[in-house]
């Protein structure tokens, strides 16, 4: 374990990926103490509207004289709690329908991964927005959207892992030695391919944050009372080029934060995945 | 008569992220023209290092030449020169122990064979034109019959080959640039006993007939009795002990070598287990290598490293108290 | 498994996937809170207007007779008008998939011409300066959200520059169909304003579209001119005193693709999602923005007819993808 550690801790971009995730949960957190005008979520300042940035409104303000720094702290709320829930949840169906898929080998569990064939048939982004758009759009909703069209993604994961490791010697000698299924799953299969599903988990909050962004950007993420880095750009469409600032910011924190998840998603892969660690 | 490979004082380490590993230390080994040298030791001795030294293959960033020489027919294989790489595919040549890894799987057979002969075969320069393309079809196909192999398989692709018939490609692939020495690195360890015993045969009987030099790395001392002229043994990155075929079984003197032979199971005899481990790899005892597991270890051992001394004519031992000649008896 | 077998399987499992997806995009489409027929009748419309419409839509029939009878259309090859439009969904649909394709292969053909090369180089030069830097970049490239590139790259080439059009697909009326690609078709005419302007409409879009895949065919590439080149087959290969040129661009390169072909289906589906985000930032008149309007229009039976569409579409991909697949490794997809 500390020898994993410290392997990780040798991965310069993976370090850097922490770098960057690590202030941005302390900043989520602390975001009504840290931001400079906590009330801009909702206020209207119309006397101050589109300045560029200056030493009063650092990244500038929007097209409702918000102060885009203050709304872009509480837009890493939204983004992570999003993201958060989103991946949590999708795990949460996905991991035990590829498990029982992979563990059994019948129609059964073929039907199930014809299932998620077909959830797989059509881009994800165009079933969230379906699905969002159909329950109107709200941060619950949103995550609803995002995890009945990423759930499949884990399931097909979990299900070729557990396929791949399904009759290795130390699984058939457990269910030789009469352990239930139950217990197969739980104690040897699941600890088995841990591996890459947290690689894939860091990488799928990546992946989760830019189709969240998307369905912001398009008008289908949470109301504009809750600050989202999407939907911002998009309001900003209609100050261009004018406004160069406006855009800028949320985009580039959209960009940093998966970018971060990325990293450390790289760098579990490389600690993790014996099928990566390859020479020197 | 000079040798055809000659290896002088050769060392060589690894560096690891544990540190450096001294896995050569001044390996004295030579073949000489149209001899079969067995090279025997554990697996892990350091054989396979050994090769890819002679053949060029050693991964640059870890491993660490400390000195010495290794020549093949007069030319420097270690300075990475042209005129080591011209050496190889030509007049030296290589049987891999893994036969299906070995080939790329995207490409049929006949065009890996073809693509050697094309760009390596001694005397093969313009084998691109038309009158030259059919010496080298002739000369394919005859290596296919002496192989025993059906001319079908060049259009085949690896997978679709049996494990023996890949290992006959690799032997027709080491033949057909009529080179003077091949090199092989336990070319039977990925068959079945049956197999191994007719590969085996047919490399020596291949060999013998066209006056080819054969370096054979085995852990397999029963196998190198059966195909080599001479054994050389191997003990943790040190060379014990080398002498002729007869002359080892019956008068070996090194003690590691009868406790490797007693360790071989014979009728109506217990095999011996060799007590102790094998040492780690970082750190090697100092002096003689062996001296923790030596029935016959003193202070000596572990102090100076013996040297390869002719103990008979053509028989080499590294041991400060090697057996005497007719110590057979004393020992079982 | 032969490649027949391979083809027959799969053919059998279009029809049920299909259904399964359109089944999904109903029921989605029914349990709506918002009325399509009030939709469709219009802000104004009284109640017996509205009522009108759900007969004339049939939306007043229990759903399982609804999907019934929309799957009796389908196969007769009709997917119902658009509410929007005002025309035959098919009509829609034929009209707008050339430009997606064109797009898409495009983008598929830049991030080919621009990966490749790349991702070979910094197989070769492992850890070499140029590897670090396209490592950083490629991690970069697949961190952007495409529909603000999208608007950075307007911001800059058309708005600030003013070196390309900012949205659309041509100028002035489009060359004579012969393929629905504009490009060829412009070609084919012999039209050279014509060409130009649609290539000129093509570049930012299909940039945008190009470049996360462009980096995610460089890690492909580079990961597997890695693994090939520390393969067993290789080394032996050198050990045989191969040149060092024949190992690298036959053997070596031929390894590297047959795995980066391997993710080719994955990549395309990723560019098929792109453009729906793209297709909409620079008003490209494809599905992917269709399907945007449509949805944000409750327009449902365009989004069914869409999402049959790209359903197939994806069907196709990936079967011409399992097939490229067997012709490059004869070992076959196992
Ligand atoms: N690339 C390498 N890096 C570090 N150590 C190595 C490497 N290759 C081999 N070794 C070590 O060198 C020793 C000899 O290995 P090898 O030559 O493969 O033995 P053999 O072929 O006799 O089984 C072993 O201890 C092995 O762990
Ligand atoms: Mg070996």
């Amino acid at each position: 374990m500390t020898e994993l550690l410290r392997r990780f801790a040798r991965d310069r971009a993976a370090l850097f990926g922490l770098c960057i995730i690590g202030p941005l949960v302390l900043a989520a957190i602390f975001a009504p103490v840290l931001a400079p005008y906590p009330n801009d979520v909702v206020d209207f300042h119309l006397e101050r509207r589109l300045l560029p940035p200056s030493a009063d409104t650092l990244l500038g303000t929007d097209r409702m004289g918000g102060d885009i720094f203050s709304r872009l702290l509480f837009g890493a709320r939204t983004t992570l709690t999003l993201a958060g829930i989103t991946v949590g949840l999708a795990l949460l169906i996905g991991v035990p329908v590829g498990l029982i898929a992979g563990y059994y080998e019948n129609r059964a569990s073929e039907a199930l991964m014809r299932v998620t064939e077909i959830f797989l048939a059509v881009p994800q982004i165009v079933l969230a927005i379906a699905i969002a758009q159909t329950l109107g759009p709200s941060l619950r909703n949103a995550i609803l959207a995002l995890t009945l069209t990423y759930w499949p993604f884990w399931a097909r994961l979990v299900y070729a892992e557990t396929r791949s490791i399904r009759n290795e010697v130390f699984i058939e000698s457990a269910i030789a030695l009469g352990a239930s299924p139950w217990r197969v799953v739980v104690l040897h299969i699941l600890p088995a391919i841990a591996s890459p599903i947290i690689v894939r988990t860091s990488i799928g909050i990546g992946a989760t944050i830019l189709t969240a962004a998307t369905l912001g950007f398009l008008g289908l993420g949470p109301p504009p009372t809750a600050p989202e880095w999407g939907r911002m750009i998009a309001e900003s469409r209609e100050h261009l080029p004018e406004a160069w600032w406006y855009a800028l910011a949320p985009g580039l924190a959209i960009f940093l934060t998966v970018l971060g998840f990325n990293l450390v998603g790289d760098g579990f892969r490389d600690i993790l995945d014996p099928r990566s660690r390859r020479g020197p | 008569m000079t040798a055809l490979l000659d290896i002088g004082e050769f060392s060589l380490s690894f560096r690891t992220a544990s540190g450096t590993a001294p896995v050569l230390e001044r390996i004295d080994l030579a073949v000489r023209p149209g001899e079969i040298v067995g090279l025997v030791g554990e697996s892990g001795c350091g054989k396979t290092t050994i090769i890819r030294s002679i053949l060029g293959t050693l991964p640059e960033r870890t491993a660490l030449i400390e000195g010495g020489h290794i020549r093949v027919d007069g030319v420097d294989m270690l300075g990475g020169g042209k005129a080591a790489q011209s050496m190889r595919g030509r007049g030296l040549t290589f049987v891999p122990q893994d036969p299906f890894a070995s080939f790329n799987p995207l490409f049929r057979v006949g065009t890996q064979i073809r693509d050697l002969l094309r760009w390596r075969a001694a005397g093969a320069k313009n084998a691109r034109s038309g009158s030259s393309r059919q010496i080298v079809e002739a000369a394919i196909s005859a290596m296919l019959d002496a192989v025993q192999l059906p001319q079908s398989i060049l259009a085949k692709y690896p997978h679709e080959l049996s494990g023996g018939q890949r290992q006959r490609v690799m032997i027709a692939m080491a033949m057909l640039p009529q080179p003077r020495l091949i090199i092989a690195d336990e070319p039977t360890t990925a068959l079945d006993v049956i197999l191994q015993a007719q590969i085996l045969s047919l490399l020596r009987r291949l060999a013998v007939e066209r006056g080819v030099s054969v370096l054979f790395a085995t852990h397999d001392l029963a196998a190198a009795w059966e195909i080599c002229d001479r054994i050389a043994v191997m003990y943790a990155g040190q060379i014990v002990e080398i002498g002729p075929r007869e002359a080892f079984f019956d008068a070996s003197r090194h003690p590691y070598t009868r406790m490797l032979l007693a360790s071989l199971p014979e009728p109506g005899r217990n095999s011996e287990v060799i007590p102790g481990g094998v040492p780690n790899p970082l750190k090697p005892p100092a002096g003689c290598r062996f001296n923790p597991r030596c029935p016959k270890v003193t202070a000596i051992c572990s102090e100076a490293r013996p040297t390869l001394a002719a103990i008979a004519s053509d028989h080499l031992v590294a041991c400060h108290h090697p057996w005497p000649a007719n110590a057979q008896a004393t020992h079982a | 498994m032969n490649w027949l077998s391979m083809v027959a399987n799969r053919l059998l499992w279009v029809i049920p996937t299909l259904f399964g997806l359109l089944a999904i995009v109903f029921v989605l489409s029914r349990v709506v809170p918002v009325d399509p027929a009030h939709l469709a009748a219009g802000e104004q419309a009284s109640a017996e207007q509205v009522q009108r419409m759900r007969e004339r839509f049939g939306f007043n029939k229990p759903l399982p007779v609804q999907f019934a009878s929309y799957l009796r259309d389908v196969a007769s090859g009709n997917l119902g008008t658009s509410m929007y439009t005002q025309r035959p969904i098919v009509d829609d649909l034929a009209s707008r998939l050339p430009a997606t394709l064109e797009l898409i292969f495009t983008a598929l053909l830049l991030a080919t011409l621009i990966g490749i090369p790349l991702g070979v180089l910094c197989g070769l030069r492992r850890h070499s300066w140029l590897d670090h830097l396209l490592r950083v970049i490629s991690v970069s490239g697949l961190a952007v959200a495409s529909f603000w590139l999208a608007m950075q790259l307007q911001l800059l080439f058309s708005m600030r520059l003013g070196w390309l059009p900012l949205a659309g697909r041509i100028e002035g009326f489009p060359p004579d169909t012969v393929t629905g690609f504009l490009l060829l078709d412009a070609l084919i005419g012999g039209e050279a304003e014509l060409f130009s302007s649609a290539a000129q409409h093509l570049a930012l879009p299909a940039l945008t579209l190009a470049l996360p895949a462009a980096a995610s065919v460089v890690r492909f590439m580079r990961n597997g001119v890695i693994g090939a080149i520390n393969s067993p087959s290789v080394t032996y290969q050198a050990a045989m005193g191969f040149p060092p040129w024949l190992i690298v661009w036959k053997y070596v390169l031929r390894l590297a693709l047959s795995t980066t072909v391997t993710q080719l289906g994955l990549i395309l589906g990723f560019l098929l999602a792109g453009a729906v985000v793209v297709e909409t930032v620079f008003d490209w008149p494809g599905l992917g923005g269709y399907a945007v309007r449509s949805i944000l229009q409750s327009d449902y039976n365009a989004v069914m007819g869409f999402t049959l569409c790209t359903g197939a579409l994806v069907l196709v991909i990936n079967l011409l993808v399992d097939l490229l697949q067997m012709a490059i490794d004869p070992r076959g997809s196992a």
